[in-house]
């Protein structure tokens, strides 16, 4: 005769279940039910004309594409700008970035924000903004636990469109960049972008001399081939082929990729994390310039579900203190995947 | 040593630390954006039966009045369709497109012509495209070249190939002088 649970043992189990369930880290939760209900919370703190100004239909074309790296004054962003919010308003909405966000990648768009206040500000004639608060916050659809929508949040520097399916999720297109690349907050130094800096040096000097014969190209690239603007294009890729990796290197390329999908929320990053490193041997990485750490280098990683760009801007001043970078997805690009024919 | 005789090098760790808090706490160069280039960004599409090169112009705001003076010919404040088309043929006209060593006929479109008020913002991109047709290429090994001589003193340069849409045709390889403005591209046809 099989022994029966006591009454004792089965309150426990049931309270270790309820322990799990409601303490778990959000990982262990759908995360796309934690930004909708994040999403939610903010919208619930608007007025009605503020809500009109921060949704959009989910089929608004014209407003998907609205993004730039430019800063205000110059571009015109819609949705909420953080200024304007109220200080209860503002925490849901720094609340659902943190809800949508991994904690890595929130502080990375933290550190693009704050590095706003280090520019020097413009004069009183210009109509250019320079603020950590000159961010706008829009909708694409409503918030919903299964139908697609989309958050768009950016300012100067910075676009994140990040599209949500139910437990899926995807931030192609997205732009991060950074100017200055390096600053002191609060007695810390600050380097928004410095891992991908970092890790992509650490990338091309782990290649073998033949590798980084490939991977190097011969000319400057002074921009982003496929920066904002220019949606829809596929370029032939070339640099060397990620097929001829050991796998020190395959996971130091991976490490790379990391920074750029890693910036949305552990479970929404992992799908897409293993569908790069399925396509890793019809990867692409490209280097131009000195592979001296430090050095101003741009890099490109292309593969089939996955375009990365990091350019060192040349206007003037140090390169290497103003990146612009993107993220996209060929596949994928604003969730077209999630979205009905 | 006295004040007096003590030499300046001595402050060197001084002057250093200095440095360093200049260029740490000096507000950083805020210039956003291009102001004075023109980023020029081609790219090659390779067809069997045509050579399309999309070409988009951003330039600078401090550049504005420059291409104001090239494009609204007429000083009306407004860009007319054939303003537009002359425009591009006139970048037409500065760029060289080789098949195989051959120059060939381009023809000059515009694709977008940004209103005025983006272009003096340095934030408007002009987009022509040139086009070459040219009779369907035997199976084999194939270089088109692209130079651009439009604005050289005060441009930047991109120049990257497409993915071809059609399966017969492969690129191979990209050759690029360090400043992107002579490409060549070799691309083999099954």
């Amino acid at each position: 005769m099989k022994p029966r649970q006591t009454p004792a043992s089965f309150i426990a189990t049931v309270a270790v279940a309820l322990t799990i369930l409601f303490l778990a880290p959000p990982t262990l939760r759908a995360q796309g039910t934690s930004a909708v209900t994040a999403a939610k919370s903010f919208l619930a703190t608007l007025s009605e004309a503020e809500r009109a100004k921060a949704v959009f239909a989910f089929i608004d074309e014209v407003q998907r594409k609205k993004w730039s790296n430019l800063p205000s004054g110059i571009y015109q962003r819609n949705g909420l700008r953080l200024a304007d919010l109220t200080k209860a308003q503002r925490e849901s909405a720094m609340a659902l970035l943190a809800a949508t966000l991994s904690k890595s990648g929130y502080e990375k768009v933290w550190g693009i924000m704050e590095g706003e206040e280090k520019l020097a500000k413009p004069g009183p004639d210009s109509k250019i903004i320079f603020s950590r608060d000159e961010y706008f916050l829009s909708f694409l659809g409503q918030p919903s636990a299964t139908d697609p929508w989309s958050i768009q949040f950016g300012g100067h520097h910075l676009a994140l469109n990040i599209t949500l399916a139910g437990n899926q999720g995807t931030l192609a297109p997205s732009h991060t960049a950074a100017q200055p690349a390096r600053f002191e907050f609060e007695g810390k130094t600050i380097r928004p972008l410095g891992r991908e800096n970092d890790l992509s040096f650490e990338l091309i000097n782990a290649l073998d001399a033949a590798q980084q014969k490939q991977a190097i190209l011969g000319a400057k690239f002074r921009d982003l081939v496929l920066g904002p603007g220019v949606d829809g294009k596929t370029i032939a890729p070339e640099g060397v082929k990620v097929s001829t990796f050991n796998e020190k290197q395959k996971q130091l390329l991976l490490d790379l990729v990391r920074e750029w999908v890693g910036i949305v929320s552990d479970d929404l990053a992992a799908p897409k994390m293993a569908e790069v490193k399925a396509g890793l041997d019809e990867t692409w990485f490209a280097w131009s310039g000195p592979t001296m750490p430090g050095s101003a280098s741009y890099f490109r990683i292309q593969g089939p579900t996955v375009f990365i760009e990091y350019a060192p801007q040349s206007l003037g001043g140090d390169p290497t203190l103003h990146i612009h970078t993107i993220y996209r997805d060929p596949t994928n690009e604003y969730g077209k995947k999630y979205r009905k024919p | 040593m006295t004040a007096s005789a003590r030499s300046p090098l001595r402050d060197w760790p001084t002057i250093l630390l200095l440095l360093m808090a200049w260029a740490f706490w000096t507000p950083q160069s805020s210039v956003a954006h291009r102001l004075d280039e023109c980023l020029q960004a081609a790219r090659i599409a390779v067809a069997e039966t045509r050579v399309e090169i999309e070409l988009d112009l951003t330039p600078g705001a401090d550049m504005a009045t420059r291409f104001l003076a090239l494009i609204d010919l007429d000083r009306d404040g407004r860009f007319s369709t054939a303003e537009g088309e002359a425009f591009a043929d006139r970048v037409k006209n500065s760029v060289t497109v080789k098949l195989n060593g051959t120059a060939k006929l381009l023809e000059s479109a515009v694709e977008e012509l940004p209103p005025l008020g983006d272009i003096k913002a340095g934030t408007g991109v002009i987009r022509l495209r040139l086009t070459m047709e040219h009779p369907a290429l035997p199976p084999g090994l194939h270089r088109v070249g692209f130079q651009n001589r439009h604005l050289p003193e005060t441009s930047v340069y991109l120049a990257n190939a497409l993915v071809p849409d059609s399966k017969h045709i492969q690129v191979i390889r990209q050759h690029r002088d360090d400043t992107q403005r002579d490409y060549e591209l070799e691309f083999s046809v099954k």
